[in-house]
């Protein structure tokens, strides 16, 4: 990009925000050249619009000069969703954070995109209520980063992930027309616009404003720690569960290593020396959830658990969960850096593949912890690493490789919640074929033909040759050489 | 023409069953030219590929349990049906997971995950006749949907064959996905206008121990109204919440207004939910009861009306009208108050607590109903609601708009159909705005 064009350019920013709302010193953007996946990229301009109108303004600003725009939120994305691959103007929404409304007859809460998960749940609790969808980012994560991923959760095993408590959207096409699609009446005539947009990874619209459903908190909460002596035990006890046709509000586990890490960190009462632990909570009325807890402790105590604890006190339970939600930071302290992965597989298959990863552990000399969704059968394999380390970062991506082939042959799938983004994308083929991946960028066509919004994601590196390509100008734009 | 068509698919696929096409396809008045019975995904690719280089319009056909939905084709020359794809494909009852093809029927898919005390969570009507295609492409359900949410909550995977013929799938069978874009949903509620489903994987669910339902009867709407509002501001779980009020039918008592509560799960939670549901019924001046036998009658006959209900004389419709939840009552009011001068009678379904309604609606003729309609239409936008007529007869259809009219988002959908059947040839005609 020439010097003057980009005078301009911020000149027209400057003019839809203000001069205080739009960053471009050099220092400054390098804040937002990463989020919680691997990959960085350092974008040209980042703007905080504080209105729909705005963003919509921005986008055509950005079609005016052709440069391509991504939407970021709190950026603790785990796939480089909000990575500007190939630069250009990253538009951060964490300034539209009002709760617009909420309507508890109706079960629904209207917010935009900047509001922080966690900020939801803690505005409608007092009142008996709670929004399910639970990332262990909620304390930072926003809203509208959930639905451009389908985040997942804890508490998404009974309650289904982001897309089954998304309603209705307002959004910014790439284009700048601004649209509300879905209800938030029920089945609105039509093609599902707000299905296929949630998990759409930031690159068919900008969202602008969500109508989430509610939940009633449930009579009964009941949350057990089952400690068990071997990792085997303790994923064969979820496969006994699940098969037993009790589906928990949530079914959690965590290996040796995590728990290592967690102890010291957030103490939060894990026997140190324990090959696993499950964190396990049964809710709703209070007779089923009796009934439920009395057969969750007896299936953990038919596969061995050498304990099974159960809180007794809110605060008890708030330190069980204190535990899990925050195993990704500690687990930070272990190695100076973490490849987190997102596999997932049926879950029947679950003991198969966790050995399988200890195996790729051994194989590649890498220190694995599992801290994941063991009800949904999604696992999180943690690879431990350090960058500076030579040839360990390629090193690290071809373990988790090795992993998730694992799970696509079991059955499963790449990611169960973090999304593609740059990191998966060329794992994509494992998954799909031509015909599968062509028929997605159809749906991309229809909502973003110019692929200015959010370029570089989803879809295999290697299936464009015209990606490619322009992946490679932006690169060498960034260093300076001259190609033509 | 006709006898041409299926001498030519004969002779183009000779592997394949192909008829002539009797009354019993005719879709909307609409008589196409053949029907074939494709038994395996791949002869439903071929028998697509026929029709998209010859540019036939397609109707996808499963049980024929929902044909009536939609506008009438703008043309139609080949019915697909589907039901021959009526294999599981994997079942593996600890994943509580399932691979279906898309011809088989919801009630035998039951029977077989019966077998291992799981269900599909799904109650559209006629579950003998509907088959896993046709639900999934006409987004049916029932009245578990307050419990269990609609197909698009449990769907995790599909596979599809474009008008082209190209076989394409989307999701897989595991319960967490978000690799690749979410094309489920973009063929669940697409009316076949945008693929034909050949297979689709679900979330299953273990089946619940017992079952029950209270029913009261009200003497006013807002009396009703009010036991609704206390039910779902407590910690209660219905599964069901439905209010019926006027004439229904034979089968259901037109006495006032009648709402009916019912429970799944643990046997003493469900007997506690419902003892508490009549008292809170009683509370709000109504006569309450346990409602007996209502798994084997009530809710299968309440499940079926959509598609079974007639009117007693004359012209009938049935309309679907959906709203917030809280927005109902006065529709029903505005509804109700608008439909007896206009000398047209019948019932109302609401899905309480959902927000969702059902009008059975008959007249001496269909001039009457289709202002009706159109009013009731008025009234529903009014509240922030639409309204779709669902089953009609083919001249009311032509003097009222099936889906009404849709916003500026009719343009993305547009779109869409031009991206995936840039000919037109499957349904065309159906689905909203004429795509």
């Amino acid at each position: 990009m020439a010097a003057t064009g980009n005078g301009s350019l911020l000149g027209a920013l400057r003019e839809v925000v203000g001069p205080g709302a739009v960053l471009y010193d050099e220092d400054e953007l390098s804040v937002y050249e990463y989020d919680g996946a691997l990959d960085r990229a350092r974008p040209d301009f980042v703007v905080f619009p504080r209105t729909a109108e705005e963003v919509a303004e921005i986008v055509r600003v950005c079609n005016r000069y052709g440069v391509p725009f991504v939407a970021r939120g709190a950026g603790t994305g785990l796939s480089g969703g909000a990575i500007p691959v190939r630069g250009g103007v990253l538009i951060v929404l964490t300034r539209m954070n009002r709760i617009v409304q909420l309507d508890y007859p109706n079960r629904v809460a209207v917010v935009e995109p900047g509001v922080i998960n966690i900020t939801v749940t803690e505005e409608v609790a007092p009142d008996g209520y709670y929004y399910a969808p639970d990332p262990s980012s909620q304390k930072a994560c926003t809203i509208g980063g959930n639905v451009a991923e389908n985040s997942g959760g804890p508490h998404c095993l009974a309650y289904g992930v982001t897309t089954n408590h998304v309603l209705a959207l307002d959004i910014v096409l790439p284009d700048g027309t601004m649209l509300h699609v879905g209800g938030p009446a029920p089945d609105w005539p039509g093609y599902d616009l707000t299905g296929v947009l949630t998990g759409s990874e930031g690159t068919l619209a900008i969202f602008t404003r969500a109508w989430l459903r509610l939940m009633r908190q449930p009579e009964a909460v009941r949350t057990f720690l089952a400690i068990f002596d071997r990792l085997d035990d303790a994923s064969e006890t979820v496969s006994d569960i699940i098969a037993h046709g009790i589906v928990p509000a949530a079914l959690e586990m965590m290996d040796r290593l995590t728990i290592e890490a967690v102890e010291p960190a957030v103490k939060a009462g894990y026997p140190p020396e324990a090959e696993a632990v499950l964190l396990i909570e049964v809710e709703g009325l209070r007779e089923a959830v009796d009934v439920q807890s009395e057969l969750v402790r007896k299936l953990c105590q038919s596969h061995q658990a050498r304990e099974i604890r159960e809180a007794e006190t809110p605060e008890a339970r708030e330190r069980l969960w204190a535990g899990r939600k925050g195993a990704l930071g500690a687990l930070g302290r272990l190695a100076p850096n973490y490849c987190l992965q997102d596999g997932v597989v049926p879950r029947t298959k679950l003991p198969w593949v966790l050995r399988r990863v200890s195996e790729h552990g051994r194989k590649y000399g890498f220190r694995i912890a599992n801290v994941f969704h063991a009800g949904d059968g999604n696992l999180h394999p943690c690879i431990l690493f350090d960058e500076r380390e030579p040839g360990a970062t390629e090193r690290v991506l071809e373990c988790a490789a090795a992993i998730l082939k694992d799970c696509v042959d079991a059955g499963g799938t790449i990611t169960g919640e973090h999304g593609v983004g740059t990191e998966k994308k060329n794992w994509m083929p494992w998954l799909f074929s031509e015909a599968d991946l062509d028929a997605m960028a159809r749906l991309k066509r229809c909502f973003n033909p110019k692929d200015l919004l959010n370029p570089g994601k989803v879809f295999p590196t290697t299936k464009s040759c015209v990606e490619l390509s322009a992946d490679v100008l932006a690169m060498a734009e960034k260093l300076g050489i001259p190609l033509m | 023409m006709e006898p041409t068509l299926v001498n030519d698919v004969q002779a183009l696929l000779p592997g394949l069953k192909v008829r002539p096409a009797g009354p019993e396809v005719v879709v909307d008045g609409r008589q196409p030219a053949a029907v074939v019975f494709p038994s395996s995904r791949d002869e439903v690719s071929a028998v697509l590929r026929l029709a998209w280089e010859r540019e036939l319009a397609v109707a996808p056909r499963g049980g024929g349990a929902y044909t009536h939905l939609g506008n009438p084709p703008r043309r139609l020359d080949l019915v697909v049906v589907t039901t021959g794809l009526n294999r599981v494909v994997e079942y593996e009852p600890a994943d509580l997971t399932v691979v279906l093809e898309a011809g088989l029927t919801l009630a035998r898919v039951q029977e077989i995950l019966g077998q291992n005390n799981q269900f599909l969570p799904l109650d559209p009507p006629r579950p003998d006749l509907a088959t896993i295609g046709g639900i999934l492409a006409a987004n049916q359900s029932g009245p578990l949907r307050l419990g269990y949410g609609t197909a698009r909550d449990i769907v995790i995977g599909t596979k599809a064959v474009l008008a082209d013929g190209t076989l394409i799938k989307s999701g897989g069978k595991v319960v967490k996905n978000v690799a690749g874009y979410d094309l489920n949903k973009l063929f669940i509620g697409s009316l076949g206008t945008v693929g034909v489903i050949v297979e689709a994987a679900f979330k299953v669910y273990p089946k619940p121990q017992a079952w029950g339902t209270a029913a009261g009867r009200f003497l006013t709407q807002e009396a009703a109204w009010d036991a609704v509002w206390r039910l779902r501001a407590g910690v209660f779980e219905p599964v069901s919440l439905e209010l019926l009020g006027g004439s229904l039918g034979p089968a259901f008592p037109a006495d006032g207004w009648r709402l009916y509560a019912r429970y799944a799960g643990y046997g003493p939670a469900v007997e506690r939910q419902v003892r508490e549901t009549c008292e809170i019924f009683r509370a709000a001046g109504a006569e309450a009861w346990e409602l007996p036998d209502a798994e084997e009658v009530f809710w299968p006959g309440l499940r079926d009306l959509p598609v079974t209900w007639q009117p007693a004389s004359g012209v009938g419709v049935v309309v679907r009208v959906g709203m917030l939840p809280t927005r109902v009552p006065e529709f029903l009011g505005g509804a109700l108050a608008d439909l007896g001068p206009r000398g047209v009678g019948g019932g109302w379904v609401a899905r309480a607590g959902v927000g969702l309604a059902y009008g059975y609606l008959e007249a001496p003729d269909s001039r009457p109903l289709a202002a009706a309609v159109e009013a009731a239409r008025g009234v529903a936008r009014n509240l922030g609601g639409y309204l779709v007529v669902e089953r009609a007869e083919p001249e009311l259809k032509a003097a009222v708009d099936v889906w009404g009219p849709l916003g500026p988002e009719l343009e993305l959908m547009r779109r869409l159909k031009a991206e995936f059947d840039p000919k037109g040839i499957l349904n065309p005609g159906r689905f909203v705005g004429g795509i």
